[in-house]
């Protein structure tokens, strides 16, 4: 069932972002949301179809289904944003339309440090995680806040070390 | 949910030894060897103490459906432990403005301390590590591996529609 709910996740959400015009975050959204009905309704279905009572065995199935669609879900909003920000996709990318291999002045050229700034300050003030006053960045109180927080625990917890630096 | 907490605790003993060199590839070893050691202590368990039984996995689904969950969290985690490994350029510069308290932080802060030693040049050597690319000389090419995974990114961002992205 979890596969199924997948299956019809990726499927919606393309059909949301090329057909219905979506953006790609409502899209993966919506798309996330229907394929979580199909995982509820089908478990639901077949379940009850074949024992005809609700019990803690089926609850129990529900909500391991749901966790294991949810981490696919998760997978799968990770894998879209790979190609939209991941920066070993692009430099893979850019490997592969040139074809004849790149120097890594080549690469950092068609991809610049400056680029991925850009891009990333860009979409931080369009999603409103930071905002900006007389040419000055602040963090507003979002999720980045707290994912960043997280992260550095997580970091320091596994790593030892909050980045690749120190 | 006991052997992907088994298998994560598993993981932090063995980096607080010592960070292996290939980290993702030993995370999948860690957690394969987890689920493949359970489903050898549950068949074992099954002949020695058949009183245990009504304890351990009914059928082989029961066994499918464990796995299920396992693969899923390793994915979803594998793909966490990515932004964990590699410097974020999005929360870097989120804990940036954090640190730099109420005065802000101005953009040149940014170009100054995210250079393309620190965000692009790891990357580039990333792909060297995990064989997607090779050096010819001073150019960098894409390895079979390279080439699939540029392959699939290309033909999916096509498929919504999108361009190289970064």
């Amino acid at each position: 069932m979890p596969l199924l709910g997948l299956g019809a996740n990726v499927i919606s959400q393309l059909l949301l972002l090329r057909w219905a015009r979506f953006r790609l975050l409502p899209s993966l959204f919506c798309g996330f949301f229907l394929g979580f009905l199909v995982v509820f309704f089908l478990d639901s279905l077949t379940y009850l179809s074949l024992k005809r009572l609700i019990s803690a065995e089926f609850v129990y199935l529900l909500l391991t289904n749901i966790i294991i669609y949810g981490l696919l879900g998760y997978c799968y909003f990770h894998f879209i944003n790979a190609g939209e920000t991941g920066r070993r996709v692009r430099i893979i990318l850019e490997l592969y339309q040139a074809g004849n291999g790149l120097t890594l002045e080549e690469i950092l050229k068609r991809y610049s440090a400056a680029e991925v700034i850009d891009k990333r300050l860009k979409r931080l003030l369009d999603n409103r995680q930071i905002f900006q006053k007389d040419d000055r960045y602040f963090v507003n109180r979002s999720l980045m806040l707290y994912v960043t927080k997280l992260m550095i625990m997580a970091k320091l917890f596994i790593l030892g070390k909050e980045s690749e630096g120190r | 949910m006991g052997l992907v907490l088994l298998a994560f605790s598993l993981q932090v003993i063995i980096w607080k030894i010592r960070i292996p060199y290939l980290q993702t590839r030993a995370i999948v070893l860690i957690f394969l060897g987890v689920l493949a050691g359970s489903w050898g202590a549950a068949w074992l368990l099954s002949w020695v103490a058949p009183e245990w039984q009504p304890l351990l996995p009914a059928d082989i689904f029961a066994y499918g459906h464990i796995a299920l969950f396992v693969l899923s969290c390793l994915l979803a985690y594998i793909i966490t432990y990515s932004a964990l490994e590699a410097e974020s350029p999005t929360l870097t510069m989120v804990r940036q403005i954090l640190a730099a308290g109420p005065a802000g932080l101005d953009k040149t802060s940014f170009s100054k301390s995210l250079t393309a030693d620190l965000l692009l040049v790891p990357r580039c050597q990333d792909l060297l590590r995990d064989q997607m690319a090779y050096l010819d000389a001073d150019r960098f090419r894409l390895t079979p591996k390279g080439k699939l995974i540029a392959k699939l990114f290309l033909y999916y961002r096509r498929l919504m529609g999108a361009g190289l992205g970064g």
